[in-house]
């Protein structure tokens, strides 16, 4: 990283609510351009309200977000749709068309943002699905697909454009073991290849330290912790080392079995 | 099996529960019981002794129909904690509510969803009419590709069913009609009948009405669907509105194909009573369709014309906007499409009678 110092994104005391239900006070974050920043917690903890605030799919309830000098929170809809080409977002449920094959997911940005001509856009898409290894299956239709494989053709559509972030919103969640792991490599890939910055989120402790360059630990709405994956182990923090155990934990088979079998 | 002593205790009425708190609670007579009594109610738990899902949820729903006069004491440590982490949940924050409001308060309450609902439908309205009148002088022309997709899947796609109901129309029409008429040796004035009340009222309503059932339907559970699955997030991610992209296209197309949809139910109607008629009342359909010709006026026509497009406005501005509305899950797609297709028809019958007065006065 040429430039690792500096920062892309400038989160200022952002917080949001859903009605009366607080789900996120006062974030305060900094994500430096080239870095892969994954931010950690529970499930319900406030992840993916922050990652939608960042990409000003959410208007935070509070407190300002800066990208690149640009205040995201305070901008009009039609402001922001001039930015988020610039973005990158791989959604936690995939949110590909099923309407359209995967090469049209893929061309669709490629027609519609960048007004590329369709010979055109067909073949930059070819050309990321094939950096996603899904080239085979491109004519196929998204529910033809597995998890895998539509991680990965979410993938190659958030990069259709070339963004200079991508977001992540938990690319591991409902894969196994050795899928999350390629999906990790995936991502380390083409963060490599494109110099893309990655913001992810994610309760994968193993996919974490795979991939992550930076930490933030949310929990209950509140960035609790800001370090290096290597840090977490043993964070001078009780809330966060008592959430790295319990994940760690979760992985483990108990001494006695899962279903206590063992001791039976 | 779970029974219950009572007794009064400085004007409180105390139920003692004893036995094992299962299944059998719900017959147990305690929530009759409880119902009858007026004041403050304890429900003694210490003499309760198993429990299960079933027996508390028969517990959950006395304390629920008893509202905040209910306490519950003396229960042991795990079926306190039961009941405490129960107490966090909705259900029993729904006992405090009904328990501590009055019938305005519910009133109020049961009202607001549909206010609110009246108010998103406007924005919409006023949102579709900014992208389609305003924003194509701005250098962002209405999607003419997306339109004539939904006017081929809401137009071309449902001429069958139209042609049918304008042929049971025109049947049913004719022989009620003549029935009517034959008394009084009039039936050559049935053409005159259906033809104004296929152009006037019944061809518009009854295609509005199948289109909303259909297309209407239809817009709400693709947009609600996407909304669940986050693709209307996807949209807006790249940078596209979905007002644009999604919603004015429906609407365009629903505005305009709308009246080919009456005016072909008004023609189909018609010409299958010119057809009744002239096998079973001896009239010869050109002299049927001599009389419909000298009974609607052009205007007629237009006017029929006119309320199909209003008709689909609304039914696509009251569609794509519960689809938008919908949140949570797939139950909720389901609802939303439910809700669609009843207030989108109720709002194009209120347009008709709009319509109707102004139409007379």
């Amino acid at each position: 990283m040429t430039d690792s110092g500096e920062s892309l994104f400038q989160l200022t005391g952002v917080g949001h609510s859903y009605g009366d239900h607080r789900v996120l006070g006062g974030v305060d974050l900094q994500i430096r351009r080239g870095e892969v920043f994954v931010l950690l917690g529970p499930s319900g903890c406030g992840k993916t309200t922050l990652l939608k605030c960042m990409m000003g799919l959410l208007r935070p309830s509070e407190g300002e977000v800066v990208m690149d000098g640009r205040t995201l929170s305070s901008m009009r809809e039609e402001e922001l749709n001039v930015i988020r080409p610039g973005m990158g977002m791989a959604f936690q449920g995939n949110a590909l068309f099923n309407s359209m094959s995967t090469i049209e997911n893929v061309m669709l940005p490629l027609i519609e943002c960048a007004g590329l001509a369709m010979d055109e856009a067909h073949a930059v898409a070819r050309m990321k699905l094939e950096q996603v290894g899904l080239l085979d299956a491109c004519h196929r239709m998204p529910s033809e697909l597995s998890g895998g494989m539509q991680k990965r053709a979410a993938l190659a559509r958030a990069m259709a454009l070339d963004p200079q972030v991508l977001f992540l919103d938990e690319p591991t969640a409902g894969l196994d073991p050795l899928t999350s792991a390629e999906i990790d490599a995936l991502v380390l890939t083409l963060k490599r290849v494109s110099r893309v910055t990655v913001v992810a989120v994610t309760h994968d402790l193993s996919s974490t330290r795979t991939i992550a360059d930076r930490v933030g630990v949310i929990l209950d709405g509140e960035l609790v912790a800001l370090c290096a994956p290597a840090e977490l182990d043993g964070h001078a923090d009780a809330r966060v080392r008592a959430f790295v155990e319990r994940r760690a934990g979760a992985l483990r088979m108990p001494e006695d079995g899962w279903f206590g079998e063992n001791g039976a | 099996m779970l029974g219950f002593q009572r007794r009064d205790e400085d004007g409180t009425a105390v139920f003692r529960l004893e036995g094992a708190l299962e299944r059998d609670a719900f017959a147990s007579g305690l929530d009759a019981a409880v119902a009858e009594t007026e004041g403050d109610i304890v429900l003694d738990l210490g003499a309760v002794g198993t429990f299960d899902s079933a027996g508390l949820a028969a517990l959950i729903e006395v304390a629920r129909h008893a509202g905040d006069r209910l306490r519950f004491r003396g229960a042991d440590l795990g079926l306190a904690r039961t009941l405490g982490q129960l107490r966090r949940s909705a259900m029993c924050e729904e006992v405090e509510v009904l328990g501590a409001h009055g019938f305005l308060d519910r009133v109020g309450a049961a009202s607001m969803p549909a206010l609110e609902a009246f108010r998103s439908f406007f924005d919409l309205l006023v949102e579709a009419f900014y992208w389609c009148c305003v924003a194509p002088f701005q250098g962002r022309p209405v999607r003419g590709d997306r339109v004539r997709r939904e006017i081929e899947r809401t137009g071309a796609d449902a001429i069958w069913i139209i042609s049918l109901l304008g042929v049971l129309m025109g049947v049913t029409l004719t022989f009620q009609a003549s029935v009517q008429m034959r008394d009084f040796g009039a039936t050559a004035y049935v053409a005159d009948l259906v033809g104004v009340s296929l152009t006037r009222v019944l061809g518009p309503l009854m295609a509005a009405i199948v289109v909303a059932a259909r297309s209407g339907s239809a817009n709400t559970a693709e947009i609600g669907t996407m909304v669940v699955s986050e693709e209307i997030d996807a949209l807006r991610q790249m940078g596209l509105a979905p007002m644009r992209w999604l919603v004015v296209p429906k609407i365009v197309a629903l505005a305009l194909v709308l009246p080919f949809l009456g005016l072909w139910m008004d023609s189909v109607g018609i010409v299958s009573s010119a057809v009744i008629a002239s096998r079973s009342l001896d009239l010869p359909a050109n002299i049927f369709m001599a009389r419909v010709a000298s009974a609607v006026e052009t205007q007629d026509i237009l006017i029929g014309l006119l309320k199909c497009s209003v008709f689909g406005v609304i039914i696509g501005t009251v569609s794509c906007g519960q689809g938008l509305r919908v949140r949570g899950g797939a139950d909720e797609v389901g609802r939303s499409t439910t809700s669609a297709v009843v207030v989108a028809i109720l709002l194009v019958i209120v347009a008709e009678a709009f319509f109707a007065m102004v139409v007379q006065s």
